[in-house]
């Protein structure tokens, strides 16, 4: 099942922001995939976590974004900068995230995995900000099959 | 020696010679303003209260630092480090730390051997306990420094003889060193609770530990006769090379850390402790931190203390991403935003203590360090040049092989401008080009104020806690006496202040074109009790902007 987690305010939902994640991703497996949708009427930036920089919430393509959270104490230091600015800015609900559920398992999927490369689905900025990542440095007007290039033979060197 | 006089006369004949009258004293400003506080996760460092590291003492204090790509925390290390080489004088800590953090004993224990009649040894064992341990143990050390690198403990006594033989002995030399080798402390004294030294005063070991640090907690576990380093013992006396016998542990990691999970409420105490300190400084950084939720702290801790914040915005972030930063934080709402001051700097460069491999480091505690070292250049009426903002030309970043890797157009400048972030980018001056603090803005939501300016922040917070300085020292003296000494201390900073090119005649109408102007009375309503100090001030601007034209003539 899909855990999901929705932050704001303390002061407006009667919820401590690090008690909410540690309760619902008590058990999760790092490094963890979630989706972090924006609430709020403001672009948001977090630095802890690598490219989670979402527009407002009325631009729906760009108020969400999967991101890679690295360990438990980033999360609980990513809920702890949420809790702080959905305070500042008074809001009940902030962000949610949601993470994401891996694909159903069948009897091909070692098959499907091997053929699947990492750029496969990801968007433009995705594939930048996965590149950034690794360290891997790249011209700032490379087109997108150029860098999917360049993720793919990063990953496929060091399988 | 036969004195001509007495300090109290009674009803005799003599002379009575009164204490000294000290009516020379001048309120001076200490070096605080070379001095910068500092949240932040470290790895070694108390984490019960701040503490001030120098350039002499950072790596002894703070450890050696952890790279960057370990965990993004690290980076505060390096902007302390390079702080207190370019002109910080002294750092402010407060360690992060969350409620997993635990202090542990470092138990040394006499070795007993095993069997129906256990006996000692003669060797040691040194265990780490998170409580004292019931059994008898030698004693008990509690390091509050707090290294997650661990400590070493070594530790022997001279020998004595009782009756021509060796005798145990309970007095003992006690050594802490990091795990590299080098001493922290040495403390020497007995494990008996009523033991003296030579001037009567007590050399029980944890009285003696105790006198000389509050860093270190001993404990022993022993009273007595069992109270004694025995005499074929390792740590008794001389081997047979004639060298010292020491009883040395391994390393022993007394410290856990707990992780790096911070909550508000663990944010929120860091700053509490570092409100109260007894260590003072007129600088307050973010280190590079990237957790708005620190920031938003920070930034209360500056409304509170009156202290100027300098904090960075992530150098891989995009213009826009930055202006986001900066808004989501609603500082300009703040009463106090003009102490707030926000640098961008998208360049990668060395690490300036060579931990880390080329890459971001933030320029906002280099800034203030520049800022430290013009304040100890002051002139001989205690100025320091203040109203030289450290931006422009003047002070370029010393960093090397800097890469700007994002470079704004003129559009995203003025964003930046209007988000009142200050980037920190390559710019061509006479001479040749040098990366450089390219504004001087403070997060003032103003658009033509003096409040706009970090050069009139940093006047405006020294004249203030000049002034609130004198003020207390004026507390509890009569009325009429503190109402004068306080005119008198204000007339001679506020011209020293003008002399010095701090302040500018003004063109207010009520200012009747002076500089500055106060008023000191007795409060209207509570002549008795309560004073008021009012002061207008016109601080010299900062030209940001130069409009240049020239016109063909015949």
């Amino acid at each position: 099942m899909t855990r999901t987690v929705e932050l704001g305010a303390p002061s407006l939902t009667g919820k401590d922001a690090n008690d909410l994640v540690a309760e619902v991703f008590a058990d999760a497996a790092y490094p963890l995939k979630v989706v972090v949708q924006n609430h709020m009427p403001q672009d948001v930036v977090f630095p802890e976590v690598e490219g989670l920089f979402l527009r407002h919430v009325a631009n729906r393509k760009d108020s969400q974004k999967t991101v890679l959270i690295a360990d438990h104490d980033l999360f609980q230091r990513l809920a702890s900068s949420v809790e702080q600015i959905a305070e500042l800015n008074r809001c009940e609900l902030a962000l949610t995230l949601s993470e994401v559920a891996d694909a159903p398992a069948d009897t091909d999927a070692a098959d499907t995995d091997a053929a699947r490369k990492p750029s496969d689905g990801l968007s433009y900025d995705q594939i930048k900000d996965a590149l950034k990542a690794r360290g891997i440095e790249f011209p700032a007007n490379a087109k997108k099959v150029d860098l999917a290039a360049l993720l793919d033979a990063d990953a496929a060197a060091n399988a | 020696m036969s004195t001509a006089f007495v300090r109290q006369l009674g009803s005799e004949s003599g002379v009575q010679l009164n204490p000294l009258r000290d009516n020379s004293e001048i309120p001076t400003t200490d070096n605080s303003d070379q001095v910068f506080g500092i949240m932040m996760r470290a790895t070694r460092g108390r984490i019960d209260k701040p503490f001030a590291v120098d350039r002499g003492n950072v790596f002894k204090k703070l450890g050696s630092g952890e790279q960057v790509r370990l965990s993004a925390l690290n980076e505060a290390w390096v902007h302390v480090v390079e702080a207190l080489n370019k002109g910080a004088y002294q750092a402010i800590v407060q360690r992060l730390s969350t409620s997993a953090a635990s202090i542990k004993y470092a138990v040394v224990a006499q070795e007993m051997s095993t069997g129906e009649n256990p006996a000692p040894t003669g060797d040691f064992t040194f265990t780490v306990s998170e409580t004292l341990p019931a059994t008898p143990y030698l004693f008990a050390v509690k390091h509050l420094e707090c290294f997650n690198d661990g400590i070493v403990l070594e530790f022997r006594a001279e020998e004595t003889s009782s009756g021509g033989l060796p005798a145990g002995n309970d007095k003992l030399t006690l050594r802490l060193r990091d795990k590299d080798g080098n001493l922290l402390y040495e403390f020497y004294g007995s494990l008996k609770s009523d033991a003296k030294d030579d001037y009567g005063n007590s050399a029980y070991l944890p009285d003696v530990a105790l006198a000389q640090t509050d860093a270190v907690e001993i404990t022993t576990g022993v009273t007595g006769a069992l109270a004694v380093i025995d005499a074929d013992s390792v740590a008794y006396g001389y081997d047979d090379n004639g060298q010292q016998k020491w009883a040395k542990s391994g390393t022993l990691v007394c410290f856990v850390e707990g992780g790096t999970a911070y909550t508000t409420q663990d944010y929120m105490g860091a700053r509490e402790k570092l409100q109260y300190t007894q260590f003072d400084y007129a600088y307050l950084s973010s280190g590079g931190t990237q957790a708005p939720a620190l920031l938003a702290q920070l930034a209360q801790l500056a409304f509170d203390t009156n202290r100027q914040l300098r904090f960075g915005i992530p150098g891989n972030l995009t213009p826009e991403a930055a202006v986001a930063f900066v808004n989501q934080l609603n500082m300009g709402a703040s009463q106090t935003a003009h102490l707030m001051h926000a640098f961008w700097a998208p360049l990668k460069s060395d690490d300036p203590t060579g931990v880390n491999p080329h890459g971001y480091f933030g320029a906002e505690t280099l800034n203030i360090a520049y800022g430290c070292g013009r304040n100890a250049q002051k002139n001989a009426k205690g100025f320091a040049p203040k109203n030289y903002p450290i931006a422009g030309r003047e002070w370029p970043l010393q960093r090397t092989r800097i890469v700007q890797t994002y470079s704004p157009t003129n559009q995203e400048l003025n964003l930046l401008a209007r988000a009142k972030i200050n980037p920190v980018i390559y710019e061509t001056y006479t001479g040749g080009g040098r990366y450089v603090f390219r504004d001087s803005l403070t997060c003032a939501l103003v658009e033509s104020s003096l409040k706009k300016l970090i050069a009139v922040a940093d006047m405006s917070t020294s004249i203030d806690e000049s002034v609130t300085r004198a003020a207390k020292d004026f507390l509890q003296l009569p009325m009429d006496v503190s109402v004068k000494k306080m005119r008198d201390f204000l007339a001679t900073l506020f011209e020293g202040a003008q002399a010095s090119g701090w302040l500018v005649p003004s063109n207010d109408p009520q200012m009747n074109g002076a500089a500055w102007a106060y008023d000191v009375r007795p409060n209207e309503q509570r002549p008795y009790d309560a004073m008021d100090v009012s002061y207008w001030l016109r601080y010299d601007g900062t030209n940001r902007q130069t409009f240049v034209t020239q016109t063909l003539t015949r």
